[in-house]
C-alpha cells in the first residue's frame, strides 16, 4: 500500500489532519505528540512479551489506595493483618521487631527478583539496573571496613549481581574486582573521609545505572536514570550547603549526565536558597523541589524533598505503565515492587515506633497502582 | 535518754560542760549547713526538671525523625551509613564542690561533623536525625552532671540530717543529762558534806555543853 492518498499528500510527511496540512493547526496536542524514535521496532519489544504478560496479572496484587489508608490508620498487628491480603504479608507473619520486619522484606525482595529473572528473556540488562544497588552497597560495607580494619557490618547477602564472594575477593586483590566495581573502588580508596568513600561510590552506581539504561536501549529507563542523577545532585547541593562543604568537595562528587548540566548545579553552590530556585525556574519541577528545601520546618522539608523526588520519579514510572510491551512495564513493575516495599517498612516501623497516622502519612511515597 | 558514764566530779563536769558547748555549736553549724544543703538541692531539682522535660521533647523528636529516616532504608544501610563516625567527642571531668561537696563537672567539645555517610543516595532526613542527636548529646551530659549532683547532695544531707539529729536528740541531751548528774550529784555531795559538818558541829557543842 501506497503511503500517498487519493490527493497525492503523504499524511505522514504533511500531518495527520487536513486543518494541519493547511496550516490552522500550528501545534499538535500532546497526546498526539509521540517520539517516533523512542517507539522500538516491534520484534524487540515481543522478547518481553512473556514477563510483561506475567507482570500484568501480579500487578492486580499490588498495594492500592484503600489498603495503604487501612494501613496508615491501624495498628501494628492490625497493618500485618492487612498485609496478609496481598504476596508481602506472608514474609511478615509473626514479625514483633523492625530487624524482623527488614528481613522479611528483603526475602520479598529477593524472591520479586528472582521470579521476574526467570521471566526474563536472555541478554537482558534490567535486572542488573535494580541489583547493582546491593553490589554497591555492599562495596562500600567491604570498603569501611576495610578502612577500619574491622568486620563489614551490614552486608546483604543473596541480592547484587556480582555477588558477595567476588567482591571480596575484588577487595583483597583489585584486579579480581569486575568493573565497574573496580573503577569506584580504585577512586575510592584514596579517600579517607568515609563520607567522601560512600560518596564516591554512590556517584559511580548512579553512573552505572545510567550506563545500564543505555545499553537498555530504553528511552524511557535513560530519562529515569538521568533524573535519578539530577535528584542525587540536588541533594548533594542542598546538604552541601546544609553541612557546609567546600565547593571542591561538590566538584568532585556531583555525578555527570543529569538533564541539569553539573556546571549549573555548581553555580548553584553559595547562593542564597531564593537565588537557587530562581536558578532552576527553567525546570519547574527542580525548582519547587528547592523551594521545600528551604522550607522553615527542617524536618519537613528534609523529608518533603526526599518523598517529592521519589514521587517524581514515580510520575515517570506510571507513565511506562502505559506501554503494551517492552522493557518499560517490566522496569515499572520492579521499581513498584520497591517503591511497595519501602512504603510498608515505613509503616510498619513507624507502627513499632508509635508515630502518629499523619506523620506517617505525610512522609508516604505515591503508590503505583491507585 | 542514756548519761554518760563518767565520775562525777568538778572535772568531768567542767570537761562535760566544753563538749556541750562545743556539741552546740556543731549543731548550730551542722543546722545551717543542711539548711543550705537543703537550698542547693531544691535549686538543682527545679534545673533538672526544666532541663529534663526539654531533654524528654528533644529525645522524642529526635526518635520520630530518626525513625522516619531509618524507615526509609533497610538496617543494613543504616549500618554501612554510621559504620565509620568522623565526628569526635572530647569529654573533661572537673571536680566543683557545692557546700564542701565535691561533684564532677563535664565540659564536652566536638570535633568532625557528624555526617559520615554518602550525600547522595542517603536519605535527608539522616541529617536531621544526627543534627537533633548531636544538639542532644550536650542536653544529656548536662543532665547527668545535674542528677549526679542531686545525688551526691542528697546522700550529704542524709549524712548531716543524721548528725544534726544524733546531736540534736542523743549526744547533746545525753551531755545535758549528765551535766545535770554531776550537778546534782556535786550539791548532793556538798550538801552531804554539810550536814556532817553540821552534825560534827553540833557534836562538838554538846560535848564543850556537857564539860561546861
Amino acid at each position: 500500500m501506497s503511503g500517498t492518498g487519493a490527493a497525492g499528500i503523504n499524511p505522514v510527511k504533511a500531518g495527520a489532519s487536513p486543518a494541519l496540512r493547511e496550516g490552522k493547526v500550528m501545534k499538535l496536542p500532546p497526546f498526539l505528540s509521540i517520539d517516533r524514535k523512542r517507539i522500538k521496532p516491534f520484534s524487540d519489544v515481543t522478547r518481553y512479551g512473556y514477563a510483561v504478560g506475567r507482570i500484568r496479572v501480579l500487578e492486580t496484587k499490588m498495594l492500592n489506595t484503600q489498603r495503604l489508608e487501612r494501613l496508615v490508620e491501624a495498628d501494628f498487628e492490625s497493618a500485618l493483618n492487612i498485609l496478609d491480603e496481598i504476596p508481602v504479608g506472608d514474609y511478615l507473619a509473626g514479625a514483633t521487631l523492625a530487624l524482623e520486619v527488614d528481613e522479611g522484606l528483603t526475602a520479598y525482595l529477593r524472591d520479586v527478583y528472582a521470579s521476574m529473572e526467570e521471566a526474563l528473556p536472555r541478554g537482558s540488562l534490567i535486572m542488573e539496573f535494580f541489583l547493582c544497588r546491593y553490589d554497591f552497597h555492599n562495596l562500600k560495607v567491604l570498603l569501611k571496613a576495610a578502612m577500619e580494619e574491622k568486620e563489614p557490618q551490614g552486608l546483604l547477602e543473596g541480592l547484587g549481581m556480582v555477588g558477595l564472594d567476588a567482591l571480596r575477593r575484588g577487595v583483597e586483590n583489585p584486579a579480581a574486582m569486575p568493573s565497574p566495581y573496580r573503577e569506584a573502588m580504585e577512586e575510592a580508596v584514596q579517600r579517607t573521609s568515609p563520607q567522601e568513600l560512600d560518596t564516591l561510590v554512590e556517584k559511580h552506581y548512579l553512573a552505572y545505572r545510567l550506563f545500564l539504561a543505555g545499553r537498555e536501549d530504553s528511552p524511557f529507563i535513560i530519562d529515569f536514570a538521568r533524573a535519578s542523577i539530577d535528584l542525587a545532585n540536588l541533594k548533594l547541593v542542598i546538604r552541601a550547603r546544609l553541612l557546609s562543604k567546600e565547593r571542591e568537595f561538590l566538584d568532585a562528587m556531583i555525578v555527570r549526565g543529569g538533564f541539569v548540566p553539573a556546571v549549573n548545579l555548581l553555580d548553584l553552590f553559595g547562593d542564597p536558597p531564593e537565588m537557587m530556585a530562581r536558578k532552576l525556574e527553567a525546570n519547574i519541577y527542580y525548582s519547587r523541589l528547592m523551594e521545600i528545601a528551604e522550607s522553615e520546618d527542617q524536618v519537613v522539608r528534609l523529608t518533603d524533598f526526599d518523598r517529592k523526588g521519589e514521587d517524581q520519579l514515580m510520575d515517570m514510572v506510571r507513565g511506562m505503565k502505559r506501554i503494551s510491551v517492552g522493557v518499560e512495564p517490566i522496569f515499572a513493575y520492579l521499581r513498584a515492587r520497591e517503591n511497595e516495599v519501602l512504603i510498608v517498612r515505613m509503616i510498619l516501623i513507624a507502627k513499632l515506633h508509635n508515630i502518629p497516622p499523619d506523620a506517617i502519612d505525610r512522609s508516604l511515597r505515591k503508590l503505583y497502582i491507585d | 535518754m542514756a548519761r554518760i558514764n563518767v565520775n562525777p566530779n568538778r572535772m568531768e563536769l567542767l570537761k562535760l560542760r566544753r563538749r556541750t558547748a562545743i556539741a552546740k555549736r556543731g549543731h548550730k553549724l551542722l543546722k545551717d549547713k543542711l539548711d543550705e544543703l537543703m537550698k542547693q538541692f531544691m535549686g538543682l531539682i527545679r534545673e533538672s526538671g526544666s532541663l529534663r522535660d526539654g531533654v524528654e521533647k528533644k529525645l522524642a523528636e529526635a526518635y520520630t525523625v530518626f525513625s522516619i529516616a531509618r524507615s526509609e532504608v533497610t538496617t543494613e544501610e543504616v549500618e554501612e551509613a554510621l559504620a565509620v563516625p568522623s565526628a569526635t567527642l572530647d569529654l573533661k571531668v572537673k571536680d566543683e564542690r557545692i557546700m564542701g561537696v565535691k561533684v564532677p563537672h563535664f565540659e564536652i567539645e566536638f570535633s568532625g561533623g557528624y555526617d559520615c555517610y554518602g550525600l547522595a543516595t542517603t536519605p535527608m532526613a539522616f541529617d536531621a536525625a544526627l543534627q537533633h542527636y548531636r544538639e542532644l548529646l550536650p542536653m544529656l551530659i548536662a543532665l547527668a552532671e545535674i542528677e549526679n549532683n542531686i545525688r551526691l547532695l542528697a546522700i550529704e544531707i542524709e549524712k548531716t540530717r543524721r548528725r544534726v539529729n544524733a546531736l540534736e536528740y542523743v549526744l547533746i541531751p545525753s551531755l545535758e543529762e549528765t551535766v545535770t548528774y554531776i550537778t546534782m550529784k556535786l550539791d548532793e555531795m556538798e550538801r552531804s558534806y554539810r550536814t556532817q559538818l553540821m552534825k560534827i558541829k553540833s557534836m562538838q557543842d554538846e560535848e564543850v555543853r556537857a564539860r561546861g
